[in-house]
């Protein structure tokens, strides 16, 4: 809230089963890319982390990490709830972790926000001897449902800023920008933006408050 | 005529506390009605003399304090358990009966231990796990929405306090089972109630990042507790789960003295009896270190409003039909338009000799607050401690006085040495004195304490 360039903030959830990578991947990626790390201020499992698509424009990914386990699966809305991006991370030497990514998948599609966009990411490519998921066979499932798709490395450092850079590139920014800085107009600074939408709320109860709102416009 | 500046925040205060608490809303409306004040009261606030120089890191926490006031006045209207035991209003939310579901539940799984969750166990790991629990179950113990976030994000870091000691790698995978053991050992009163109050009526924008993730894996957890059966589990048959169960079923019926009449294994019930232990906040069990610290529901009740200094008279009535409360001795009108004026000129000072800090109002405050609540620690920078809370620092201050003044010293000496014994169950090699030491040298700040003693260990 410190300034109107703060840059626009947007919810990552991140799914996959556990030891596929997932946290590995989004630590790479807040840690290595960029020089403005911040440690979280209570533990990795919430983190953020900041894209500059050109000169005017910054994202900022607040990554939430799911637990990846089977019995906590019904834990899972109450993580990608107003999600505006996922990134669902199977194992490329796994193929019943891509059947995982599959079903997280549907399931974002019917429950989450309609405009989630989703990324498929295979991870591990470093382990390219133990191939279990062809690259064309993920591809094309990720094209057919529509998803961002890229095999990465969180160990090798491989296509991990790109898979965010991408996401980033496809988030409707323009419309978040409007809606953030409104908000941000209503709740602080900017006192002559948010002030005719004040007029009337909380009209009940202010009554007696005539007085005093004289003496404020002579402050 | 600076202080007069903030005058007309006062009167808006007033009235809307006045007005809100006349007859009952519904909860949508309630939830509504406060936010919308404070989105009203901020602007009103940004245009008064007090606040228009400030930092907007200093009238963010100036919001805060707004947030804080409003709320600690309008807890007996808002807060289930407590609006239940005013027996003003009908509590309008199933949130008491989903309280009571939830604790008789948690009653019946005293049995599941770490190997269930797969919870990894190492030294000292049931000394995190204690001082976990600590934290969560303080939650009852405040009634701003901001300081019940607090106190479960304290419970998580903690936890991730206990995967870095073991050495586990710190993600939600580790993080999750970890907060489900804590809150099935803690069973909190109201928990359902606190959660519930926190998502109604936190500010929405604060509640969105980090705290947001931490509120929604503890709903999570809830969740995850309120459908558990032997397939959650794992080291567990169906058979020797529900065995386990019918024991704890066993056990609370033969203890009927230890608490609420137990309703058997169906939790659909429909008629829960009123009045029992665990909807009251005043019942809260409190850990030895609890209560010394921090008891701010422990002083009594005074729902007073601060005079403001040139309108003394016109707000007695308020007093007295808008909160109905009985003042507090140190709540006096002429008292506190001298703090008032103070705050101001200190205020002033503070604005033209560059940020310092105003170091004596701020000790001065942090007398009212737990160590660990106090911003710089676990979850604001270093700046936000540092500013002053001009005004509403003083109304706060005001507000939760009381009788705690005149046992704050007490309470330190009880806090340090509760702090102590934490640390030593924690670091059970080292030295007490070395703990306390580092205690000391961290201003009683557990959590501090704890990551230095891990740094040194």
């Amino acid at each position: 809230m410190s300034s109107s360039r703060s840059p626009l903030s947007f919810k990552l959830v991140l799914l996959g089963e556990s030891a596929v990578g997932k946290s590995s991947l989004v630590l790479r990626f807040v840690k290595d890319q960029f020089d403005d790390y911040r440690e979280s201020t209570i533990g990795a499992a919430f983190l953020t982390q900041t894209v500059s698509l050109d000169e005017q424009t910054t994202v900022k990914f607040e990554i939430w990490d799911t637990a990846g386990q089977e019995r906590y699966k019904s834990l899972a809305p109450m993580y990608y709830r107003n999600a505006n991006c996922a990134v669902v991370v199977y194992d490329i030497t796994q193929p019943s972790s891509l059947e995982k990514a599959k079903s997280w998948i549907r399931e974002l599609q019917r429950q989450a926000d309609s405009n989630i966009i989703i990324a498929l990411a295979g991870n591990k490519t470093d382990l390219a001897s133990r191939r279990a998921v062809q690259t064309e066979e993920a591809e094309k499932y990720a094209a057919e449902e529509n998803l961002l798709f890229l095999e990465t490395s969180a160990k090798d450092s491989y296509n991990v800023s790109e898979l965010f850079t991408m996401i980033a590139r496809k988030l409707p920014l323009e419309q978040a920008a409007n809606a953030q800085r409104g908000g941000r107009a209503g709740g602080s600074n900017l006192m002559g933006g948010g002030a005719g939408s004040q007029s009337g709320r909380a009209g009940v109860d202010l009554r007696g408050g005539g007085q005093g709102s004289n003496d404020a416009c002579n402050c | 005529m600076r202080h007069r500046s903030a005058g007309p925040v006062g009167e808006y205060v007033r009235s809307f506390i006045k007005g809100f608490t006349k007859k009952p809303y519904r909860v949508a409306d309630q939830t509504k009605l406060i936010l919308d004040f404070l989105d009203f009261i901020s602007l009103r606030m940004r245009e008064c003399e007090v606040w228009s120089n400030v930092s907007s890191t200093e009238f963010e926490n100036a919001t805060e304090a707004m947030e804080k006031l409003i709320m600690n006045r309008l807890y007996n209207y808002t807060f289930s358990p407590a609006i239940k035991r005013e027996g003003r209003w009908s509590v309008q939310t199933d949130d008491l009966e989903r309280d009571r579901v939830l604790k008789q539940r948690i009653r019946l799984f005293g049995w599941i231990d770490e190997t269930h969750l797969d919870v990894p166990v190492g030294d000292h790991s049931k000394g995190f796990v204690d001082f976990a629990i600590q934290e969560l179950l303080k939650i009852n113990h405040y009634k701003a929405p901001r300081d019940k976030v607090i106190c479960i994000l304290n419970c998580c870091k903690v936890i991730f306090g206990l995967i870095r000691h073991l050495s586990t790698q710190e993600n939600a995978d580790n993080f999750v089972p970890i907060l489900i053991f804590v809150v099935l050992r803690a069973n909190p009163d109201n928990l359902i109630s606190n959660v519930e109050y926190i998502s109604r009526f936190r500010n929405p924008e604060r509640l969105s990042s980090e705290s947001g993730y931490y509120l929604s894996s503890l709903m999570g957890a809830i969740a995850f507790i309120e459908t558990m059966d032997y397939t959650s589990l794992s080291n567990i048959t169906q058979k020797e789960f529900e065995e386990n169960v019918e024991d704890a079923v066993q056990k609370m019926s033969a203890q009927p003295e230890s608490a609420e009449p137990f309703t058997p294994v169906q939790f659909d019930t429909g008629k829960l009896e009123a009045g029992d232990t665990s909807s009251s906040p005043a019942s809260v069990q409190m850990t030895p270190q609890g209560s010394g610290s921090d008891g701010e529901d422990g002083a009594p009740r005074s729902p007073h409003t601060p005079n403001m200094p040139n309108r003394q008279g016109s707000t007695d009535p308020y007093l007295l039909d808008g909160a109905g409360g009985v003042r507090t001795p140190t709540d006096d009108g002429s008292e506190f338009g001298e703090d008032h004026r103070t705050v101001q000129e200190s205020q002033q000072s503070s604005a033209t000799n560059a940020p310092a800090p105003n170091r004596s109002k701020r000790s001065d405050f942090s007398n009212f607050l737990p160590s660990f609540l106090s911003e710089a620690n676990i979850l604001q920078t270093p700046q936000t401690q540092a500013s002053a809370l001009p005004l509403l620092k003083r109304l706060q201050a005001q507000e939760e006085e009381g009788d705690q003044q005149r046992q704050v010293a007490q309470i330190d000496r009880a806090h340090i040495d509760a702090g102590v014994e934490t640390l030593k169950s924690i670091f059970a090699e080292t030295d007490s004195s070395v703990c306390r030491l580092v205690l000391e040298g961290c201003d009683g700040d557990v959590q501090q304490a704890i990551d230095k003693l891990l740094e040194m260990s």
